[in-house]
Parts: C-alpha cells; structure tokens; sequence
C-alpha cells in the first residue's frame, strides 16, 4: 500500500528565473555575499543558497544569485551593472556577463525533490524522516489484512449502490471496534463507513440505528472480544476512556465519498485505508479532506497500489 | 424566493428554537426544520453526546426521521425530498452538505456560515461543485436570523464540551 499524500510532496518541484554571475575573484566571495543578502536580498527564496560551486573542467567555478527575474526592475543584462553600483562590489570580482538559470521556488520537503532542486541550484533542506518513511510502498501488519478481509466479507452483505465494506478498529489493542456495509437501498445515507461509525457508538453505549446494533453483535464482540492482554495493555499504558473514533484506524474497500470521509473527520479517525479509489471519493479523488490545513483535524490515509496482489 | 420574506423568517425562527432545545441538553446549539409545502416534516437538532455518534448532525437526525416515516408509509423519499426546503440555523458541514445532494434536497436556508467545517462555500463547495453520484447542486440562502445563529454557539463555546478530552478550549465560532 502507499500513502495518499499531497501534491505538494508527491510532484515535482517548480522553478523560478534568477539572475547568476560567476565569480571570478573568489577571495571576495564572503563580501559579496554579505552586501547582496544586505542590499539585494531574496525574500521570497529564503530556501536557496546565494552561491553553488561547478565543475568546470576540473576546475571549481563559483556562481552567484543576483536576484530573481520576477523581482528585478530590469531584468537584462544591465541589471548586473546596477547591482554592481548599488553594493559596490568592483566589477573585476565578478565575470563581465550575467546570466539566466532556474532554481527552485519552494524549500525541498522530500529528499528525491531535494536531489531535483540540487541539479538546477543548491537550496537548503531538512529531512523529515517519518515522510520519508511513507513515500514508498509500505508492508500491511496481519491485524491490517485480518480487518481487511472483515471489510472484504462485510461488502458483499451490501445492499444498493456500491458494495462497500468498513471495520473501524483499534489497532492498539488489536479489536474490532465496528463494522459497515452499504445499506443504502434503504436508506441513502446508510453507507458503510456511515453505518461503521455507528456501530463504534453502539459499541461505547450509544448508537442512532438500530440496524446497526444487530451486525455490531454479531461481529464485533464474536471476532474480536476485548482480550485480557488488550485489557492489560490499557491499564498499563493508563490510555483515557474510548472517544468516537480517536486513535482508531478505517479499513475499507472503497475510498469514502465526501459524506463519509468528512464523518470519519469528526470521528476524529487516526488513519485510513482503502483498497479501491473511486470518482467521488473525498481521500484523493474528488477532495483530499485529511490533509486539508483549514480543517481541525488531520489523519494518514493509504491505499493499496494497482500492482499489489489482492490481501488474502 | 423574497429573502427575507415572512415565511423564511418564521421558519428559522423554529430552527432556532430546535437549536435552543440542544444547548438546553448540552449539544453544540444547531437546529433544523425540514418543511414541503408548509408542512412540517421533521426537526432535528444535534446529538452527538446522546449518540456517541459524531455524525448526528441536526440534519442528518432530522433526514432520518423523514426516511423512516417514508419506510413506515411505504412511500418513496426521493420526490419528497425534492420538493422540501430545509431551515438550518448554521451553514452544513461538509458532511451534511454532502448528505443533502445524496437525498436530493429542493433548497436549503441556513443563518450563519460555518467557517470551521462549511461545505457550502466556506471551507469547501460541496453544495455547488460537480460530484459524481451526488446529483444535482443545491440551491442556497444564507443569512437569515445569523446573529441569532451565532450567538447560541458562543453560549455554548463559553462552556467546556465536557466530552472531548484534551479539546481545545479556545474554539473560533
């Protein structure tokens, strides 16, 4: 499985146009430095380094970022001899004709963008190791597969629509905490993940359906009654009383629709995985709701790749 | 539809009530009332700490009470529906948004907007955007008694939901 990460990770890095110049008195690199990041500074590229080094036949070149084209009053060749009069670097220090390259526009968020940024203009980065860690294909544990194939086995239970199947569990103490399937011939906003979330309540003493109390019976305490060692594990790590969905994880086979993806939002769901991605889905497709930054709550999202064989 | 007509007004002003029914019970203060030719066919208000339920929006109680009594008459919701214009005193949540184009919803009235959780137009535009299976977009009027609206929420934010553990107190309405 991958994780459903945002564009801002997962593409490529764009570019903006600078204005560089070698330098060739490379004694006076500190200086130049210091006066451009003083009269000339980047505001909006804080990310990028003022100079890189290259290879030039075996011989170190260096190379500074005079300012970027955007910001530039004039962004020609005369520009250059502006600079030069306003910080007052001589002009020997600095090759005779400026040139145009790209750099990055934002701060590398993953290395793979850091490697990307780097061919074109040094820039500064910090590597997050636990995003790191998502971005490739990730292995599902056996309690993931076993709740896997408990939504596989609910959907076909399921009734109008797509036939969807859910189980929310508590993947701490490795229990069912709810079950799903679409029930919405009946009723058209009895998806399972809606039907789910309703069983998790009716499994903490509440609950809105009663159609939902009978599968939560039937499933939930016969697969996964609260083991004795799941009910030392709370007491030892002095975890707060159940709340909705917090700290749970959603297992589907269908990416949920708005409805259900923003239920699982207020539920306060840890994490998401689907196997299936669907037109209208809210967790990739139409809308990507868990990362959404003007949202309250945030969760992880995966979902399983085309290539991967079936979990069984 | 006149804005600010009479019968938008009167109409509210039960949603109001709905909603001052909820802050009574302790709930986040959100009140409906679903009306088909001026007749009423259900109201709800939220129920989040009743159900352990955090979907139970004062829509969706209000909706399946609708869908029940349907069940019951053996009658079909889909033209009902329609034909019905919703009062709500607070603009629906995303998820609310998204229930109201699966039921097929005529129009929806609400008081103020929901800057935390909108879906029509303020965090996002479930009510307008083009969503496969979600039907068709839903007609919108926002405005009415929103001071009203609002000012029940800010009585209940100045009280702690004693529900959530570790939420945060500070909470902007």
């Amino acid at each position: 499985m991958n994780y459903v990460l945002s564009d801002s990770i997962t593409q490529p890095i764009t570019t903006d146009n600078f204005l560089a110049v070698e330098i060739t008195n490379s004694k006076q690199t500190s200086h130049i430095i210091k006066v451009l990041n003083e009269k000339y500074p980047l505001p909006h590229h804080k990310h990028l380094r003022r100079v890189k080094s290259v290879l030039v036949e075996g011989r170190k070149t260096l190379h500074v970022l005079l300012c970027a084209v955007a910001d530039a009053a004039d962004p020609t060749a005369s520009c250059h001899h502006t600079i030069l009069k306003d910080t007052g670097i001589p002009s020997e220090a600095l090759a005779a004709e400026s040139y145009h390259c790209q750099a990055a526009s934002r701060q590398p968020v993953t290395r793979a963008q850091y490697d990307e940024a780097c061919k074109l203009w040094p820039t500064f980065f910090h590597e997050d190791q636990e995003l790191e860690k998502k971005l490739g294909l990730i292995a599902m544990s056996e309690f993931d597969k076993k709740c896997m194939n408990l939504a596989y086995q609910l959907s076909n239970h399921g009734k109008g629509g797509f036939k969807c199947g859910a189980v929310i569990a508590d993947t701490d103490s490795q229990r069912v905490m709810g079950v799903g399937y679409s029930m919405s011939d009946a009723h058209p906003l009895k998806h399972s993940v809606m039907v789910a979330i309703d069983s998790v309540a009716h499994q903490q003493g509440g609950g809105a359906w009663s159609s939902t109390a009978r599968i939560t019976s039937q499933y939930c305490s016969e697969i996964s009654p609260a083991s004795p060692k799941a009910k030392k594990k709370k007491m030892e790590t002095g975890r707060e009383e159940d709340y909705i969905c917090t700290g749970y994880t959603a297992y589907l086979t269908h990416e949920p629709c708005t409805m259900c993806a923003m239920s699982l939002l207020h539920s306060r769901i840890k994490h998401v995985h689907y196997e299936m991605a669907t037109k209208s889905g809210a967790l990739g497709s139409q809308y990507s709701l868990h990362y959404d930054p003007q949202l309250n709550h945030n969760f992880t999202v995966t979902r399983k790749q085309l290539d991967e064989l079936p979990s069984d | 539809m006149d804005l600010f007509g009479e019968a938008n007004k009167y109409w509210m002003s039960k949603a109001l009530n709905e909603a001052k029914k909820a802050l009574d019970r302790g709930e986040v203060p959100v009140g409906c009332i679903f009306v088909c030719n001026n007749e009423v066919l259900s109201t709800g208000s939220n129920k989040v700490t009743e159900t352990k339920n955090a979907t139970q929006h004062a829509e969706i109680v209000a909706i399946d009470e609708i869908i029940e009594q349907c069940i019951s008459k053996g009658e079909d919701n889909e033209n009902l529906f329609n034909s019905t214009t919703l009062y709500v005193t607070v603009e629906p949540c995303i998820m609310c948004a998204a229930a109201l184009r699966l039921v097929g919803i005529g129009t929806v009235v609400f008081g103020c907007h929901n800057d935390r959780f909108g879906g029509c137009g303020s965090v996002k535009n479930v009510s307008q955007d083009d969503i496969p299976q979600y039907g068709k977009p839903l007609n919108t009027i926002s405005g009415i008694y929103s001071e009203e609206s609002i000012e029940l929420l800010k009585q209940f934010y100045k009280g702690e939901n004693p529900n959530a553990p570790g939420h945060k107190k500070k909470i902007k309405v």
